[in-house]
């Protein structure tokens, strides 16, 4: 195994103007493990990635990709690392088999098996006009292109954007591939938590540029937790408990959704006296988006929020 | 041997748990037989599209509740029945099972001799099954 | 690298292809714009051929186009920021890239600009297409324009990989632009050829610096720094000049007024003031209005003499030479002249090849040449007959081609193909001759004059001598002497004005002297014609204000090199110091005091401002004295070049704190924690 991680962000803070993107993230991505890297838009995640790879300057802090300094990365240590942008461009002059060819003529380690293997799992002609690509054959042939240098870290930024089900499952199997060989490191940042939670090993979650998880899929899970509160009355306002990250009020329920739950935190819930409190088990997309969503107390209407 | 998982990410179950609950299931249903082995994590990993660490997880669990058990360099099979739960342990999970059951025949409106009769048809289903 | 340069071929010759067809298309056009011969200009005055300004427009236009949007379209398509990640994500330094695409792109812009420059080279070189001589020289505008265009390709290259402020961003095109407008100005052809060439490598080095960081200078390689500095500094220069012509073109200060003597028919001299070119006033010599109608000054023009200039000294050259290229290399003339032809329908065109010292003729309507005429006469035009052994001065008239060389007077009759010398009256050497026209109906007649050491010799187109004109003035000093015939050709007039040799100030003060004869040399009137105040001109606006915007470095520096110019014996330098410091004292004097006063005041703010923004000393002392020196260009590029570091407003002491570094300047406060909500989920990583 080796011992050193893949990347190593440390303090890293990052300013567009006079805007804080990224603020103070330290992660840390060991070998051999695949990264989910969540957040909503706009809260810095491809910017982190962008850093990561050299194309943007860290205002503080620092990143380092396979022990290199992420600002000035070697072809070396750039051929290790496969890198598919959001948007996956495409040459669309040139055929499928000439992209092959370009961009093997780049990587010493290219594999040309691996190319052919995954545009054929995606049904691509070699001869095919690029141009002319449907939305997920295009993001087969820039997944072939990633993958067949055989890089040891590949960082994916939102991969899944645009595709079908059966292309997005291309992916994922594409993905599972890499990993057969050991020490593979995958980092991809993506919006489809059901995704994330069939391949991913730990998420990463961002929130307004600050990192607000880190943690196994399962730890996220296990932590975010959902109770239903049943009042014989109108249920009393919420309380300010520790860790809640919402709650919603409904004429005789209290819904709290809350991180974090300790033993003191189950006893003020109590305290409240409901006439019964149900915990509720919650998707890995609903703890997401109770946790990542607006904080605080919810109804249905806007109007009776405003009232309230 | 057959194993049809069907896995839903989308559930409010854990993936690991889902493909647990399908082993205890088979192997309750003697789809799959004692000493026969399962499919290795790596395979089960790609077939299912999820992440092979899922996969040794949900194996590691059943060994440890004795379902399964690893020949080391050779894989993993299903173990011959031992009880690793305490009695108390074991009454615990049934009961915890039981009490969902109740549940949902009160709110179908099940009485108690139809929920009975139906829990023997079962029974006995499943014992019949795993006899020959 | 190979495979970039494939690729960038592969997405740009269909620009390349297009840009080739389209300035093909110009430049072809310019060089048949007006080529038959109804519509030529007897002088050439527009050039010929590959120097025609149509043709120089096509050329510096297309070539600075050309280059630009090639440069442009090579990179801004893919300049979007996924794009752009995917293009550079590859195992191969930054530098490989932006060769990768200079290569190709160079070799595009030489496809779209090079390809229709030969092919106007060879149709012009091939004889048939046009009735002018191919001189291999009149390539060189062409080629310093195609250079030029490099400058653009490499500019917008520049351009689009530079990030940040648009003033920033234009600055490299403002640099080609300064070197277009050098060239443009600049006589010599090599150093017009070399600034392009070397600006070209200018910005071709701050392109590929840019291509490592498109932000800030600080991570780029330092030649790419430098090259950026030096664009930096250029492209200010070029704004500048951008300023100055389009002032030029929208504001004009003041009057230009002038007053110079005229000769009248009569053989008199008139006193005429010019305003904007317009006669508003004309005097005799005594300063006395006209009484005659024809002498007012809307008809005064039309009347007068127009004595043609026969030699520029007599006698003794005092060590004054006419200066060399003097035309500059954009100009035919510098290669090739058309002799005076008089007449139309034109019955034979011929031209003096400079180089050569020979001549070569066309018959009418044909466009290829038929003869050459040089030392041994007559000679069919495609073999090579030897030039003339010295410079020589020839004219065209009625069907006499009139050479003096040396001491000798040669009549070429074109309609016999015969020399022949004509006998001087008074020994030589020739100081000049000049076609002396007579007004004789609607139509002329020609007359040649030949200047001598004792007089100016007046000749008829058979070789006749019509008159012997002694002068009757110092000509050592005032030899600079013009022949004019009156319309009954009884009365020669001949103007004697201060020598070439003399210096500019000298002649200020000198009068000049205007003697009617007649054809034996009697004086029959003779004036003199006392020294004219000096033409105002006040400076334009613009050009005032162009001039006090410079940087102290260049203004002074200018100063400096006009001195030590004039010092190792450079006549134009003395001129240029002499009215610098001569009629131009005061403006010069006001325009260094303001030049040093914005200096200071911008080297002031400069401090301040860099102070302020957090800069460190040392570098603000740096960027202080820059300013100072480069004045109001050094301040563009400290303001432009970004080295203020950003800014935010300390949480602790409200002071502005720069954004990368970990403490507050003031109170040397960390950044604020983030505020633990309780809801964060870590679990240590294996």
């Amino acid at each position: 195994m080796n011992a050193a991680p893949v990347i190593q962000i440390d303090h890293l803070t990052k300013f567009y103007g006079t805007r804080e993107i990224v603020r103070d993230l330290c992660l840390t991505v060991p070998a051999g493990c695949i990264y989910g890297f969540l957040g909503r838009n706009g809260t810095g995640k491809t910017t982190t990635i962008r850093i990561l790879l050299g194309f943007e300057e860290a205002t503080r802090g620092s990143a380092r990709v396979l022990g290199e300094d992420s600002a000035r990365l070697s072809p070396a240590t750039r051929a290790r690392i496969g890198y598919l942008p959001e948007g996956h461009h495409v040459y669309g002059w040139m055929t499928v088999r000439q992209c092959g060819k370009f961009q093997g003529s780049f990587f010493p380690s290219w594999n040309q098996e691996v190319f052919e293997a995954v545009i054929t799992h995606f049904r691509l002609e070699p001869k095919m006009k690029a141009g002319n690509l449907s939305r997920g054959q295009r993001a087969g042939l820039c997944l072939a292109l990633t993958l067949a240098p055989e890089p040891e870290l590949l960082v994916l930024d939102d991969p899944a954007l645009g595709l079908d089900p059966v292309a997005r499952r291309s992916l994922l199997q594409s993905m599972l591939y890499v990993t057969r060989q050991p020490n593979r490191t995958i980092l991809f940042s993506s919006h489809l938590l059901s995704d994330v939670e069939r391949v991913a090993d730990r998420i990463a979650v961002l929130d307004d540029g600050v990192l607000r998880a880190d943690c196994t899929v399962e730890t996220f899970r296990q932590r975010v937790r959902h109770f239903v509160l049943k009042f014989r009355d109108t249920p009393p306002p919420t309380p300010a408990l520790p860790g809640l990250l919402e709650s919603f009020r409904t004429d005789r329920e209290l819904l709290l959704t809350l991180a974090n739950v300790t033993s003191e935190t189950e006893a003020r819930i109590a305290a409240l006296n409901p006439e019964s409190i149900e915990p509720v088990e919650m998707t890995l997309e609903d703890a997401f988006v109770s946790y990542v969503g607006e904080r605080g107390e919810k109804t249905f209407f806007t109007r009776e929020r405003a009232a309230a | 041997m057959s194993l049809g998982f069907s896995i839903s990410p989308a559930s409010d179950v854990p993936i690991f748990r889902q493909i647990m609950h399908q082993i205890q299931r088979a192997v309750a249903a003697r789809s799959v037989r004692v000493g026969e082995q399962l499919p290795p994590v790596r395979a089960l990993a790609e077939k299912l599209i999820v992440n092979p660490n899922t996969i040794a997880r949900a194996y590691q669990e059943l060994i440890r509740e004795g379902l399964l058990e690893s020949r080391s360099g050779r894989g993993v099979f299903v173990a011959e029945r031992r009880q690793v739960f305490s009695r108390a342990e074991q009454t615990r999970r049934l009961r915890h099972l039981a009490e969902q059951l109740c549940h949902e025949a009160t709110l179908l409106g099940s009485t108690w001799p139809e929920t009975r009769a139906l829990l023997e048809t079962t029974w006995k289903d499943l014992q019949r099954k795993a006899k020959p | 690298m190979s495979a970039l340069v494939w690729k960038e071929l592969r997405e740009n010759v269909k620009w390349a292809l297009l840009a080739m067809l389209a300035l093909g298309g110009a430049e072809i056009y310019a060089l048949h714009h007006n080529q038959e011969p109804w519509q030529m200009d007897l002088y050439f005055r527009d050039g010929i051929t590959l120097c025609k300004k149509p043709f120089l427009v096509a050329t510096m236009f297309g070539c600075a186009a050309v280059g630009g949007l090639l440069g442009l379209l090579q990179i801004l398509p893919e300049l979007k920021r996924d794009r752009w990640a995917a293009l550079l994500h590859r195992p191969v330094s930054r530098g490989q890239f932006f060769w990768g695409k200079a290569v190709a792109g160079l070799l595009l812009y030489l496809l779209a600009a090079g390809v229709p420059f030969l092919v106007s080279v060879w149709f012009v070189a091939t004889p048939g297409n046009f009735a002018t001589p191919f001189v291999p020289e009149m390539i060189r505008p062409g080629l310093a324009d195609l250079a030029a265009g490099a400058a653009y390709y490499f500019a917008a290259l520049a351009v689009a990989l530079h990030g940040g402020h648009i003033v920033l961003r234009l600055l490299p095109l403002f640099a080609a632009l300064h070197v277009s407008f050098f060239a443009l100005d600049e006589k010599l052809f090599r150093v017009a050829l070399e600034a392009a060439l070397s600006m070209a490598l200018a910005l071709c080095l701050a392109g590929w610096g840019a291509i490592h960081d498109r932000e800030s200078l600080r991570s780029r390689p330092w030649m790419g720094r430098i090259a950026f500095l030096i664009v930096a500094f250029y492209g200010a220069c070029g704004a500048g000049d951008l300023a100055k012509s389009l002032g030029g073109i929208l504001g004009r200060a003041g009057d230009q007024k002038k007053i110079v003597w005229q000769v009248l028919a009569e053989g008199a001299p008139a006193r005429l003031a010019y305003v904007n070119d317009v006669v508003v006033a004309a005097t005799d010599a005594e300063g006395k209005p006209f009484a005659e109608r024809k002498y007012q000054p809307d008809q005064i023009r039309s009347h007068s003499l127009w004595p043609s200039t026969t030699s520029l000294y007599i006698g003794d050259s005092h060590g004054w030479r006419p200066r060399r290229d003097e035309a500059g290399y954009r100009e035919s003339s510098s290669y090739l002249s058309a002799s005076s032809p008089f007449e139309r329908p034109r019955f034979e065109q011929w031209f003096h090849l400079k180089k050569e010292n020979r001549y070569v003729g066309f018959l009418p309507d044909q466009k290829v040449a038929f003869a050459s005429l040089g030392s041994s006469g007559f000679a069919p035009a495609d073999s090579k007959a030897p030039g003339f052994a010295e410079g020589v001065d020839g004219n065209q008239f009625d069907r006499v081609l009139a050479i003096g060389e040396g001491e000798v007077l040669r009549y070429a009759f074109l309609t016999r193909r015969e020399i022949k010398s004509i006998a001087l009256p008074a020994p030589g050497p020739i100081f000049g001759t000049t076609n002396a026209w007579a007004r004789r109906g609607t139509g002329g007649v020609n007359f040649l004059g030949v200047a001598l050491g004792a007089g100016v010799t007046v000749y008829d187109a058979k070789g006749g001598l019509v008159a012997m004109l002694p002068y009757h003035h110092d000509t050592d000093r005032w030899g600079a002497v013009s022949l004019g015939v009156d319309a009954e050709v009884n009365r020669f007039i001949l103007q004697y004005e201060p020598s070439a040799w003399i210096d500019e100030n000298r002649k200020k003060s000198m009068p000049s002297y205007v003697e009617t004869l007649d054809a034996k040399g009697n004086v029959l009137a003779s004036f003199t014609l006392p020294p004219l105040p000096p033409a105002v001109n006040p400076p334009q606006r613009s050009t005032l204000l162009a001039q006090r915007m410079q940087s102290p470095a260049f203004f002074f520096g200018e100063m400096l090199y006009r001195k030590i110019g004039a010092a190792l014996g450079s006549e134009r330098l003395r001129d240029a110091l002499a009215k610098q410091f001569g009629s131009d004292l005061k403006m010069t004097r006001e325009a260094g005091t303001i030049i040093v006063l914005i200096a200071a005041s911008l080297a002031g703010v400069t401090f301040f401002w860099a102070r302020r923004a957090q800069l460190p000393r040392g570098r603000a002392r740096l960027w202080t004295a820059s300013v100072l020196v480069f004045g109001l260009p050094g301040f563009i590029v400290f303001w432009l070049a970004g080295e203020r570091p950003r800014t935010v407003r300390c949480a602790s002491c409200r002071l502005p704190r720069r954004i990368n570094e970990t403490h507050c300047a003031h109170c040397a406060a960390g950044w604020p924690e983030i505020v633990s909500a309780g809801t964060e989920i870590f679990d240590p990583t294996p």
